[in-house]
């Protein structure tokens, strides 16, 4: 895809700030900084705008470009949590809103823009004088209300009913039905019984010479009766309040977002734009019209957060960890409502959970490896690799991490947010359940240590392994929060909890003497290859040497016991972090998109500054640029979630605990100065870092740990120390 | 209705192995196209005997087959000539295949698919004929999207009403995708391969296989693995090389018929990546 502009990555002269703690960031907020602009000059750059340009929330997506010269358009609308009821389910496709009808008399240009600022996309046509607009957006006050305006020459445009494209898919009915005055289409899957109903209504200007199309969206989505009535209502709310006001509305929502999350990087406005944009993609996939403003909590609905959100139907937009590790936490501190629903979304599928680990003979819950809307496990159990080899998928089985990610998640939200109320109830539950879960998992042997035998970790090229690091060090953190969480709110047999405490106490998360952590038992005896034996990375090693070739060898998919280290750092040693660490790097393939952005944050830890700001800007330009050819599917939302963990707790250094925010940045020179903005417990945090000087600012106090010492101010003034940082 | 009317499909027949299967696929794929059956039979001008007529004897079919029009000329100049014919949409013909030389196509042949600007179906000995219906055919693309665009029309137009496309990209070392590991990765890049290089033809066509390894390996195991009747390959009509190794293993394994449609390499070469099929 081409995009205006310099797409240069190479950093511009540097920003001199002398005492940056006390200097605003002048340039940050120039506008250009808000716009992804881009040219959708080829068939490959049009399929990845499609998903770049989507408008969404976290209910719905509408996809698409405006195809007026005919070009191949994919447009779409989905709803989050809106399943077709496939074996393995993938999301329901409704009726296409966006489509308009254009004719371009004689050649023309093509430019769209996506107005991060306000969640607006912008599609344009210039041509022989005249112009075609097309402004669009979901709006951000309003649930399920989207507004279209097509601005163009009299004769040029016209808008169409909308319309499900490419066509009905078989197993799904499409009606299209009268309710009061509004003409609604829905698409039902016959199946599952889930409906996506639209309901639109044009409002049509003519001059003698140019014609405005406004077009009024009702969209509603669910699996009971009263979708196609709901859509309907939507749509006379929207009417009544007319577009300039839906317009108002919305922009006033984008603005109270943007108060309360940001980044700034002036001397880096390319990578400042991708963080932003990845962030506003985060936003959407979190952020409802219906959230209380700044602060957390009461969503009345859930949200399950695919792997490519609403924004297109690669991962069929199944939930994987994804969620729970790389988006909610980032949620939890820019949209903490949107993180409350998704873990909402884990909460409501305890019975299934439930269910699961008590067909395999366990205690507790354990949540499936890709969910979808009945919460059972949805993961394909066979596909053929590039070499056409059928393998068994055994992620489904044998990945159970999942269930102990869940449980940080919720931590780390109630970490971020102090939502005492949620941790007391849902949070409360999830916990306990996934601990009883790793009681009944749990393999104690006879020196009393305790093992989990026979799993997968996030580094999926070594299947059925005992005691990975990460699993373990994670399920040990989840019998942690279950104990704390039970002995704070009670409702637990002190008996079980103290069997928490033990379990934990007795899983096996010891590095060797040389103070590596062995991945798996064994690890350390498989053929020792450095993946720049095989090429450079990333590469998808698996692919390239075979399935069972990569499961002999130390090459790893992505950071595992580095993993670890960037979600629980404090259940590991620190002081053999960066010997660990360069050891995983030697041999770690970044097989997956979610790999560049965790370990670009774990390197930022270690001051390996150029290959932490190369990965950094792979993650941040991975769906931008379209890195991956499949941008067109979806956009990477755990990408963009991993990418915003790396520079808030790897360059930065920002995270919180129960009793407050640790801060300890790790910037390198080269990228300036940077301004972050997110919340803690419902006040908006700023935080400025410059060469020698930091600043992390509230409107009221919060405590900040720096180098082991807690103060609590609403400003707080750190200058540098060597390589450390200190309380001024 | 004829969807060609005034179109001939041209049958090329001599008295090569594969002729019944030759008047077989060209009658076949003349239905499905809905356009007219031309068999022709070339005489050289030395005198050298009709044989045709004794290899259309077998089965009693001679009977019901039409009459080869009989041409007197130098052999490959005369058939390259009747297949440039503006109303021939494609020629069918045989290979040879001998023991010696089991990759040689025959002279005649040989000097036919690389001369005729026209789509050829050659049809090795002892592969099946083209039924015309609910057929399978396999092609390979090599990801270059003027090679797409120039195989569209034939999909479009000859493979879409016989049957079902089935792509296939096969990625060399250099060139492997990243983050492909998860099934669903692998899922989204043949859906976005298939968008982009198929976009006009998709109704009928499967999600598209992409594999790693050797092209003619992972082609031959193809034909085998999605039972392929047939494989469509667009060519740069160069036998000699290792680019045309593709065409030569094709038509040395022989097991189905290949459609072969020439493009121009000098513009087709000019985008994307060498070295992958």
């Amino acid at each position: 895809m081409a995009r205006t502009g310099s797409s240069a990555r190479q950093p511009p002269a540097r920003t001199e700030v002398a005492t940056a703690a006390a200097t605003p960031v002048q340039s940050a907020d120039s506008s250009d900084r808000w716009v992804v602009d881009l040219a959708p000059l080829d068939g490959r750059g049009r399929r990845a705008c499609e998903s770049i340009a989507t408008v969404a929330d976290a209910s719905f997506g509408a996809r698409g470009l405006t195809g007026l010269d005919g070009s191949v358009s994919w447009p779409a609308l989905f709803a989050s949590g809106v399943y077709t009821g496939d074996d393995i389910p993938e999301l329901l496709a409704g009726p296409v809103w966006t489509t308009v009808k254009g004719r371009l008399d004689g050649p023309s240009t093509e430019s769209l823009q996506v107005d991060l600022r306000h969640g607006i996309v912008r599609h344009r046509w210039q041509f022989d004088g005249h112009e075609i607009m097309v402004h669009r957006f979901l709006s951000g006050a309003d649930v399920g209300v989207a507004v279209q305006r097509v601005d163009g020459p009299v004769d040029s445009v016209a808008t169409t009913e909308p319309v499900v494209r490419p066509g009905p898919r078989p197993g799904t009915s499409v009606t299209s039905a009268l309710v009061g005055t509004a003409e609604v289409m829905s698409v039902r899957d016959d199946r599952s019984g889930a409906c996506i109903a639209v309901a639109a209504h044009d409002e049509v200007n003519d001059t003698s010479s140019s014609r405005s199309i406004v077009r009024l969206v009702g969209i509603a989505a669910g699996g009971g009766a009263g979708i196609q009535t709901m859509a309907a209502d939507r749509l006379r709310r929207a009417r009544s309040n007319g577009p300039a006001a839906l317009e108002r509305r919305h922009r006033s929502a984008w603005d109270r977002r943007w108060a309360r999350c940001g980044t700034w990087m002036p001397d880096r406005p390319e990578l400042e734009r991708a963080v932003r944009f990845a962030t506003f993609h985060l936003l959407c996939a979190g952020s409802t019209g219906s959230d209380p403003d700044g602060t957390v909590q009461t969503p009345s609905t859930e949200t399950a957060i695919g792997a490519r959100g609403v924004t297109g139907t690669s991962y069929r937009g199944h939930v994987f960890w994804d969620a729970d590790v790389f988006v909610v936490p980032v949620l939890s501190a820019i949209a903490p409502a949107g993180a409350r629903r998704s873990l909402d979304y884990r909460w409501a599928r305890l019975g299934q959970a439930r269910a699961r680990a008590h067909r395999e003979g366990r205690r507790g819950a354990r949540f499936p490896w890709e969910s979808a809307a009945a919460g059972t496990e949805v993961t394909p159990v066979s596909a053929h690799d590039l070499r056409g080899n059928l393998l068994a998928i055994r992620t489904g089985e044998l990945e159970i991490h999942i269930t102990a990610d869940i449980a940080w998640a919720v931590g780390n939200h109630v970490d971020w947010t102090g939502d005492d109320e949620f941790l007391a109830s849902h949070g409360l539950e999830l916990l306990v359940e996934t601990a009883r879960y790793w009681t009944s998992r749990l393999e104690i042997d006879q020196d009393r240590s305790a093992h989990l035998r026979g799993v997968i970790g996030p580094d999926e090229y070594h299947e059925h392994v005992d005691d990975n690091v990460f699993t373990n060090v994670m399920v040990r953190h989840n019998l942690d929060l279950a104990a704390a969480a039970a002995v704070r709110f009670g409702g637990c047999d002190p008996t079980e909890i103290r069997t928490w405490q033990e379990l934990s106490e007795a899983l096996v998360v010891e590095p060797d003497e040389s103070g590596i952590y062995e991945q798996f038992s064994g690890y350390h005896a498989l053929d020792d290859l450095s993946v720049h034996d095989i090429g450079e990375p990333p590469l998808s090693a698996d692919a390239l040497l075979g399935h069972d070739v990569i499961a002999g060898t130390q090459i790893i998919k992505q950071p595992d016991v580095m993993m670890a280290y960037h979600l629980v750092p404090h259940l590991l040693d620190a002081g053999v972090f960066e010997r660990n660490l360069a050891r995983a790097i030697e041999r770690t393939a970044h097989g997956s998109s979610l790999s560049p952005a965790i370990s670009a944050s774990l390197l930022f830890r270690a001051r390996r500054w150029q290959e932490a700001t190369d990965l950094l800007e792979l993650a941040a330009f991975l769906d931008l640029d379209d890195v991956t050819g499949t941008t067109a599917g979806g956009l990477h939302l755990a990408t963009m979630g991993g990418l915003w963990q790396a520079v808030t707790f790897g360059l930065l250094g920002l995270r919180a605990t129960a009793s407050g925010l640790v801060f300890d940045p790790h910037v390198p020179p080269e990228l300036g100065p940077i301004r972050h903005r997110l919340m803690y417990r419902g006040t908006p945090i700023d935080v400025r870092v410059s060469d020698d000087r930091a600043r992390v600012e509230g409107s009221v106090a919060v405590p900040l740990a720096v180098a082991g010492e807690t103060r609590k101010a609403c400003r707080h003034d750190v200058r540098r120390t060597g390589e450390g940082w200190e309380h001024r | 209705m004829s969807k060609l009317p005034g179109k001939r499909v041209l049958a090329c027949l001599d008295d090569s192995p594969a002729a019944d299967a030759v008047l077989a696929t060209a009658t076949n794929v003349a239905r499905a196209m809905g356009a007219e059956l031309d068999v022709i039979s070339v005489v050289p001008p030395d005198g050298s005997a009709v044989r045709r007529s004794a290899s259309m004897s077998p089965g009693g079919r001679a009977s019901r087959s039409p009459t080869p029009r009989v041409v007197v000329g130098p052999v490959e100049a005369t058939l390259v000539d009747e297949l440039e014919q503006d109303d021939v949409v494609l020629g069918v013909l045989g290979s040879r295949a001998l023991a010696a030389q089991p990759d040689l196509l025959g002279h005649v042949a040989r000097a036919v698919v690389t001369r005729s600007r026209r789509s050829l179906i050659v049809v090795p000995p002892g592969a099946e004929p083209l039924t015309g219906e609910g057929q399978r055919f396999l092609v390979p693309l090599d990801g270059r999207s003027r090679t797409s665009r120039a195989v569209a029309p034939v999909l479009a137009a000859l493979i879409e009403p016989m049957g079902t496309i089935v792509p296939l990209h096969v990625f060399d070392d250099a060139h492997v995708p990243m983050f492909v590991s998860s099934p669903h990765d692998r899922e989204v890049l043949a859906d976005e391969f298939a968008a982009r290089h198929l976009g006009p033809v998709v109704s009928r066509t499967e999600r598209p296989r992409l594999r790693l390894g050797a092209p003619v390996d992972e082609i031959l195991a193809a034909i085998r693995r999605d039972e392929a009747d047939a494989v469509v390959v667009c060519w740069s009509q160069h036998l000699d090389g290792g680019r045309a190794a593709v065409i030569r293993g094709l038509l040395a394994d022989g097991s189905v018929p290949v459609v072969l449609h020439p493009i121009d390499v000098a513009r087709a070469g000019s985008e994307g990546r060498p070295g992958s099929v």
